[in-house]
Parts: structure tokens; sequence; C-alpha cells
């Protein structure tokens, strides 16, 4: 079949295409021409990619903060200084208090709490778009987005509590892995104003 | 590639799937420097090339699981088609202007050597000797159309041809191609 080799080449259009598709045995015939054609890749020489590659990755796939509500927890722990570690023993930080829901125009749903020291972001319902990213993104007035992270089905972002009056909070669809550009690149799916922080 | 090195990729998507960073960051170190020269192929040396080999790894470790051995998959094989198919949308959308004329002529050119890095499996030496064994204007035409997005029209501008003498020029192509493979 050796329309499904063209197909492969990204060279079938229009009428074909659907000729071709509607062919059962043309998902298999795809398959057998992708590894053959595939060896044209193998003939491309190698090159070392920079080490910024890798730490883009490595930076997106971490874990989260996977424990949801008590996240406010741990980061009152890690900005904190021995003694006053210590003294957490006697009195731990306050719990954080809702300030915000984030809805956007895909019907997702995120809630928004404030702690001393860190500003919570947790899904309420909210999926993780297939071949897209979720990217979250802080404005104060009269300033360029500053992007906070991805948002992620099963875990809380939570960031150092900013300060400040008339901040927004909102969402952009991005491409994998979020921005490549340090601003929103794709569309504003949702936003919401922090009362004052 | 070796069965060996074939066994330990697949081995590593598995672990990928089950969600274990170490793994990729393996992947990476084997992989990487392949893919990123097949995304720099089609992309040019270019940011775009560098976001598309971000992509290719974020896209792995959520799909690894869709990775399927058993039916003789090779894992790079797997790899190298994430990769194409990323960078070309890159290249589709814009984010690299589309080739001049003097990079389509370098794409159109035949490339002597580039061949001796294949790697020793029999298989892939089988397919790129029946490669090699087609009219060089079939070869050049799929080449382009591989790594340059192109399409039947765009082909035949380039090498001053009909359309359909550019369709009969590839179709002949992979018919030959095909019966060069199933002669081994």
């Amino acid at each position: 079949m050796v329309l499904a080799g063209e197909f492969v080449l990204g060279l079938l259009a229009g009428e074909e295409l659907a000729r071709a598709e509607a062919d059962a045995r043309f998902p298999a015939a795809v398959k057998v021409w992708q590894d053959r054609l595939m060896v044209l890749a193998e003939t491309v020489p190698p090159a070392t990619p920079p080490a910024r590659v890798w730490a883009k990755i490595s930076a997106t796939i971490s874990p989260r903060l996977a424990v949801r509500r008590r996240v406010w927890w741990l980061s009152g722990l890690a900005g904190a200084a021995i003694a006053a570690a210590v003294s957490l023993w006697l009195t731990q930080p306050a719990p954080p208090r809702d300030i915000a829901t984030l809805t956007t125009t895909t019907a997702w749903r995120f809630d928004v709490q404030v702690s001393a020291t860190a500003l919570i972001i947790s899904p309420e319902i909210f999926s993780v778009p297939a071949g897209k990213s979720a990217e979250l993104w802080l404005i104060a007035p009269h300033q360029a987005p500053k992007p906070l992270g991805l948002l992620d089905a099963h875990a809380a972002l939570a960031v150092a509590r900013p300060h400040g009056t008339g901040l927004v909070l909102a969402v952009s669809l991005e491409p994998p892995g979020g921005s490549p550009a340090g601003l929103p690149t794709g569309p504003v799916i949702g936003e919401v104003m922090l009362t004052k922080l | 590639m070796d069965d060996a090195a074939r066994a330990e990729l697949t081995a590593a998507l598995h672990r990928i799937a089950g969600g274990d960073r170490a793994a990729l960051k393996f992947l990476y170190e084997r992989t990487g420097a392949k893919l990123f020269g097949l995304c720099q192929r089609i992309l040019g040396e270019s940011a775009a090339a560098e976001d598309a080999l971000q992509e290719v790894f974020l896209i792995i470790w959520h799909k690894a699981g869709q990775f399927d051995a058993s039916h003789g998959s090779s894992p790079i094989t797997w790899l190298a088609a994430i990769a194409r198919n990323r960078a070309l949308d890159y290249l589709r959308a814009g984010k690299r202007r589309f080739e001049d004329i003097d990079a389509a002529a370098e794409i159109l050119d035949t490339r002597p050597g580039a061949e001796a890095m294949l790697e020793t499996v029999e298989r892939d030496q089988r397919l790129a000797a029946c490669l090699n064994g087609l009219e060089p204007r079939a070869q050049n035409a799929i080449r382009a159309a591989f790594f340059g997005g192109q399409t039947y029209d765009s082909l035949a501008r380039q090498a001053g041809t009909k359309l359909a003498t550019m369709k009969s020029l590839i179709r002949r192509g992979l018919l030959q191609l095909r019966a060069c493979l199933s002669h081994g």
C-alpha cells in the first residue's frame, strides 16, 4: 500500500487522504512504512543539545508537593530558620485561608488559598489537556505576567506569597512544558483578581 | 542498534511509564543527541530545535506507556517518529521560516557519508542500501519530504517538474523501495 508510504512522508492530503483513511488496512500499512522510512532519521548525525534543555525538562517533571492542604505546613517549614522551626513545636503557623476561586472558560476550578508565606493553588476540577500544559501567571498592575508554574491535576501548586493590591492570577494554555517565551503565548482561559495581599 | 541496546531502551520506556524520572534521564543521555540531531536537521540550529527536543521528552514522559515492543517495534524508531513529528509541527507552525531556495537546495543534495553513521543492524543496513539504490531524483524527493515537511506542490516547484511527474517519481521510488526490501 504505497499510499501509506506517502502518508508517512506527509504528502497525502484532501481526497487521497480521506480515501486512504477509509481503508481498514491503512493503520497497519502506515506502521510498516514508518519502520521502513524512519531509517532516514538514522542517517542524521547526532548533535549534543545544550545543558539547559535537560534542565528545563527536569524542572518540568519534578514532583510537586502532592498533599493538598498540607502544603502550607511544609512551605512554612521550608522558609523557616532552625530557631523558628523549634518554635513551631509551640505555635504552628496559622492554617491557610481561602481567598478566591479561579474558574476558566473550560470549566476548571481551582481553590486559591494564602498562608503567612505561601500562595496555594489547588485543583478542584481540572484535567491536564492533551498535548497542552495549563500555566499559571501572576499579573501585577502595569506589569508583565510572571510565570508561577504549571498546573497539575494531582497536586497543589505552592508559590511564595506575593504582596500587593490588584494582583491577578491567570491561566493560559501553552505547549507541553509551558510557554517557551516566559510570557503567555496561548489563550488566557481564566483569571481572578485577588484581594489585597 | 544492537539487541542489547534495544532491550535497554525498551526497559527504560517501561520504567518511564511508571513515573521513573531517573529512567527518563537515562533515555535522554542515550538518545538525546540523536533526537536533537534530527530536530536540527528539520529546524536548523535554532531555539526552535531546542524547544522541540524539550517537548519531545515531555511527550515521552507522558506517553511512554503507549510504546508497544510486543510487535517487534524498535524503541528508537518510535522515539525518532515522535521527534520528527514534533519538529515538523514546529516547522509548519512557522516557528522557523520556511526553507529559502538555497536551504531547500541543500536539502535536495544527497549526503554521501551520512549513511556511514547508520547503526549496524542488518535490517537497517538493508534499508539504507535500498534507499541508496533508488534513482537520485526519487531519493532526493523522498528525503526532502521526510525532513522538510513539504507538499507535492513545493517539491515539484523546487525540482522544476510537473506535479504529476513528482507524484509518479515518489510513488515509483516507494514501490521500488518496498520491492527491494522484500527481496532482501
